[in-house]
């Protein structure tokens, strides 16, 4: 079904990033908003704006009802959920299907498959894609401590309806497990309504590895490598790469295999990623989950693939086959992205929302910026702090890291607090550099050192 | 605690930045007592509750990221800093420290915090300011008796801007 007008439903750089890919193909678009963003560089890119709503996500970006009314009066045949917000519920889907809105994504089934986090762990096991020793459906802190002595110190106890950090707690010590329980349990039944945990080895030094698939309904479904997003502050990325560092072209292949095998298991259609952790001492990989939507970090492996996958996903929604097969996809070079949060590093990364008096961003020469940013533009205190991409790509990391600190050192933000001079301490961090860090370095062992050299300088 | 010249002035440089005219810090052992050039003697009872920063560190009173750490609201009774209903005599004015949303209970269903009327304590939480997805904890700051709620729930509020007014309980 051939897509004409296309209904984007989210705001910031995302929503910019598909109205310049619906552009590229002849598309039509309208903006779907909430009553503070009618003013954002989406909605002065786009055909028509539809305000959905008042500022609070909950009561636009997050309402059902209002986004699939706004698709169908403004006769939009598609819609394109980008990231967050209603991107992974599979009731919103199945919502725009009955409206018959083609939803750019993959189907209600593999979005409800994957959205919960136990079932999405079954499936890999019976798929035989390796998982982290653990155990599910933990609902007393007495369960907790009889698979704690069977797996082994430390565990880590997860929410089985959440994500984003919460209801997550590292256990070292079995004596502190009823508290860490108890504490868990109420953030999850909290944020996700469901105080269910499921508890997994804590594997001590960690590299996250994600693998971009992509599926069409003629059958075809293929990967486009890896990317390493080990650089995270509360299981929140802030900087990723591809290609991964430590990945040697054996492990590329197993990670890419038990990816294309989950998502070939749900029949998967369109950009999706199947994330893994990487243990470094065991050189082992685990399934920790699959993300049914684009990912903020897409564009490092747009970069060294050359294959726009937000076009990539408009094209395979209007039920056309993929442009390109496994054998065409080649990977070139080394991609850098750094995320751009307004956050004041120094006062625990408290969000600092506010108008940009200034906002120079590098030459497209040096890199890639991904952004709705623009001098004079107020950031609103309503929604994610993440206000811009920086993208490099280089011949090789060497050149591609050299090029991010080029980048990050011309990038001069004025107004409100953000993670650049974070970034780019961290980008020049000899352990960054070196490839030797695990997901909580960061946190764990950099942070301080930052925090006390800032604090000197000052 | 043993303060360190460095601490001692980082903490009046910090008082020098701050909106508030008079301070008084007292430790077991060290007493601190600032009145700002000009600054009109205030009744004693209220500017003690101006607080200080904290000792320990340069950093600014820090509204902390996560959900379960307090954030200091600025209890400031005397020079409201915005055209606001004026706070009588006495009361305590419970400000919102940043821009965000303001949340009168955890969740949409549940119980809110405080109703007009109620008995709090310094340590209990009367709402929470979401700003850009993180949720920031408000305790009270001082024990006393909610006796208006300025803010409308589930709305947009200002750096500073009245929420509460308390009437501080008899020391």
């Amino acid at each position: 079904m051939a897509i004409r007008r296309v209904l984007i439903a989210n705001r910031g750089e995302i929503a910019v990033r598909i109205a310049n890919a619906c552009r590229e193909l002849g598309l039509q678009t309208v903006l779907a908003c909430s009553d503070a963003d009618r003013d954002s560089a989406a909605a002065r890119l786009v055909d028509r704006v539809v305000c959905i709503g008042p500022a609070q996500a909950t009561r636009s970006y997050l309402d059902q009802d209002a986004v699939v009314t706004a698709a169908l009066g403004s006769g939009c045949d598609a819609l394109h959920p980008g990231y967050g917000f209603l991107s992974e519920r599979a009731q919103f889907r199945r919502l725009c299907d009955e409206a018959g809105v083609t939803f750019i994504g993959p189907s209600a089934d593999a979005i409800a498959a994957m959205g919960d986090k136990l079932t999405a762990l079954r499936l890999a096991k019976a798929n035989g894609i390796p998982t982290i020793p653990g155990c599910d459906g933990l609902e007393s802190a007495a369960d907790a401590w009889t698979a704690a002595e069977r797996i082994g110190l430390p565990v880590m106890l997860k929410a089985s309806a959440g994500g984003g950090g919460r209801g997550m707690r590292v256990v070292r010590r079995l004596e502190d497990l009823p508290a860490a329980f108890a504490s868990a349990s109420a953030e999850a039944q909290a944020a996700f309504g469901d105080g269910t945990l499921y508890m997994e080895k804590y594997v001590a030094r960690a590299r996250h590895i994600e693998v971009q698939v992509f599926g069409d309904t003629h059958g075809n479904l293929v990967h486009l490598g890896e990317r390493d997003c080990s650089v995270q502050r509360r299981h929140q990325k802030l900087i990723e790469e591809a290609p991964s560092p430590v990945v040697d072209p054996p492990m590329r292949e197993a990670l890419a295999a038990a990816a294309l095998k989950l998502a070939s298991a749900v029949g998967y259609v369109g950009a999706g990623t199947v994330e893994f952790i990487f243990d470094l001492d065991a050189r082992e990989f685990y399934f920790l989950e699959m993300n049914t939507r684009i990912q903020v970090e897409h564009p490092v492996t747009e970069e060294i693939t050359g294959i726009d996958l937000v076009r990539e996903q408009i094209r395979v929604a209007s039920g056309d086959a993929l442009s390109f097969r496994q054998h065409d996809v080649a990977f070139s070079g080394h991609a850098i992205e750094c995320r751009v949060n307004a956050e004041d590093v120094g006062a625990g990364f408290m969000p600092s929302p506010g108008t940009l008096m200034s906002w120079r961003a590098p030459e497209a020469a040096l890199a890639r910026v991904d952004t709705h940013c623009h001098a004079g533009y107020t950031i609103p205190p309503f929604y994610d702090s993440m206000i811009a991409k920086l993208i490099v790509r280089g011949e090789n990391r060497d050149q591609a890291l050299e090029r991010m600190l080029a980048a990050l050192a011309v990038f001069v933000v004025e107004g409100v607090h953000t993670t650049l001079r974070f970034s780019q301490a961290i980008v020049a961090d000899r352990a960054f550099l070196d490839a030797n860090v695990t997901t909580g370095w960061l946190e764990n062992e950099f942070l301080d050192r930052y925090l006390k050299l800032s604090e000197a300088q000052s | 605690m043993e303060w360190t010249e460095k601490q001692i002035l980082e903490t009046l440089r910090l008082i020098e930045a701050s909106d508030y005219d008079e301070v008084k810090l007292e430790t077991e052992n060290f007493k601190l007592h600032v009145r700002k050039r000009g600054a009109p003697a205030v009744d004693p009872e209220h500017a003690a509750l101006a607080s200080p920063p904290p000792p320990s560190g340069p950093q600014p009173i820090a509204p902390t990221a996560s959900p379960s750490a307090p954030s200091s609201p600025s209890p400031a009774t005397e020079k409201a800093a915005h055209a606001d209903e004026a706070a009588p005599p006495g009361v305590i004015v419970i400000r919102s420290p940043m821009i965000g949303t303001f949340y009168r209970a955890p969740a949409p269903h549940a119980a809110p915090f405080v109703e007009t009327g109620a008995g709090v304590d310094a340590n209990d939480t009367v709402c929470l300011i979401e700003v850009m997805k993180l949720f920031n904890t408000i305790k009270a700051g001082i024990a006393g008796k909610v006796v208006k709620i300025l803010a409308q729930n589930a709305t947009t509020v200002k750096k500073d801007e009245a929420l509460f007014w308390i009437e501080p309980s008899a020391m």
